[in-house]
């Protein structure tokens, strides 16, 4: 009996790695296990994220247009150009305060031009010379 | 001031088309005593009077102060010049502006190269004469303006008369006063007959070098070098020539070290 036994063990073991058992495995189309054995899994997990994405609570994001950006910027420069503006006329004008200032005269009793052209286009109608008095500092300044 | 004297500006409305113009700011010395008591003056303030023509060319130039009197002969004298150089052309006929240009152009450098001739040779300049001229008729005819030599302490106007009445001129020099510096405060009469002298004489004479030298030219084309060769300001000097005077000998220029 045991005999028998290990004979049967034996030939199929030979059957099983025989090469020509071998060459018949190789030769045997692939089963066709058909689409459903990917898709279904697939289909099962895409299932699953949207049921999740339903849960998530919905935020709408409107499209609020330049102006909420731009708005803010424009009005924080403006504020800050007038904030610089006020800051320069303070200064100028402490300066201006500490400065020495000259008291304004009339200019004599002579009728005077207002310029040397105007002078000598005058002059060109009524025939008189032009007198062009040159100084230093201002004819209608107290201190000149 | 001269512009507030009554017969000058009266004068310069009458007779001329009048304007002023700041060369450069003035330079201002404020002294506080710390009393409450300021004293404040210019410094270094210098004027030019130029004479031109209708198309701005610069006829003559009165440099620095005068005195009322003496300023007033120098514009007689500008307005005669004017009307020398300006006479109308034939028939009486107005000047065109080419006409005008050159007149001036041949004036100006005759006038005053004829002037530096003058102060040289005879060491003073000769003045422009308004002459009545009688006929045999005694029918007083038109002026004619000549080029006479001047009489100290005579006006023009006399002299004019003594030309008239074919009396002979006496040529006498002028003589030059001491230089004299800028002042702080105000000029007394003094001051201002010796300005006028020195402004008659040495001034003078460099105005006539520097017109027959540059020909006709406007007044923005000779100002810088009328102010630093004639009247002794240099504008373009940031001190106004007192650079010098205000810090050559300051003990605290280096900070006090």
């Amino acid at each position: 009996m045991r005999f028998a036994h290990s004979s049967l063990v034996a030939a199929i073991a030979v059957l099983a790695f025989s090469p020509a058992v071998a060459q018949k495995k190789a030769n045997r189309p692939a089963r066709d296990h058909g689409k459903q054995a990917i898709e279904v899994a697939l289909k099962k997990l895409v299932a699953t994220e949207k049921m999740l994405e339903k849960l998530k609570p919905k935020q709408k994001v409107h499209d609020r247009g330049k102006g909420s950006i731009e708005n803010g910027l424009k009005a924080a420069l403006s504020n800050a150009r007038r904030d610089a503006l006020k800051k320069l006329l303070k200064q100028n004008n402490a300066a201006k305060s500490n400065s020495f200032k000259n008291p304004k005269v009339r200019p004599g009793k002579v009728v005077w031009h207002n310029g040397f052209k105007r002078a000598t286009s005058k002059a060109d109608a009524s025939g008189k010379p032009v007198l062009l008095f040159q100084m230093i500092g201002r004819l209608d300044e107290r201190f000149s | 001031m001269l512009f507030s004297n009554d017969k000058i500006a009266n004068y310069i409305n009458a007779t001329f088309e009048p304007a002023w113009q700041s060369v450069r700011k003035s330079a201002i010395v404020r002294i506080d005593f710390g009393n409450g008591k300021t004293v404040t003056r210019t410094l270094n303030g210098n004027i030019a009077t130029y004479i031109c023509t209708a198309d701005g060319i610069v006829l003559d130039i009165i440099p620095g102060v005068y005195d009322p009197v003496k300023y007033l002969e120098r514009l007689e004298q500008a307005k005669l010049l004017h009307q020398w150089a300006m006479q109308p052309g034939r028939r009486g006929k107005k000047l065109t502006a080419e006409q005008r240009r050159k007149r001036a152009r041949l004036f100006v450098n005759h006038y005053h190269t004829q002037q530096v001739k003058s102060i040289k040779n005879r060491k003073e300049p000769r003045v422009i004469v308004e002459a009545k001229m009688m006929t045999i008729f005694g029918v007083e005819q038109t002026m004619k303006l000549v080029l006479k030599s001047s009489l100290k302490g005579k006006s023009a106007g006399r002299v004019a008369r003594d030309v008239s009445r074919g009396r002979s001129t006496n040529n006498k020099p002028i003589a030059l006063p001491p230089n004299l510096s800028s002042r702080i405060g105000k000029l007394t009469p003094n001051m201002l007959k010796d300005d006028s002298r020195y402004n008659e004489t040495v001034r003078r004479i460099k105005v006539h070098e520097l017109l027959a030298k540059t020909g006709p030219v406007k007044p923005s084309a000779i100002t810088k070098k009328v102010y630093k060769e004639i009247l002794n300001t240099d504008l373009d000097d940031p001190y106004l020539g007192l650079g010098k005077v205000l810090f050559g000998s300051y003990p605290f220029k280096d900070g006090g070290k």
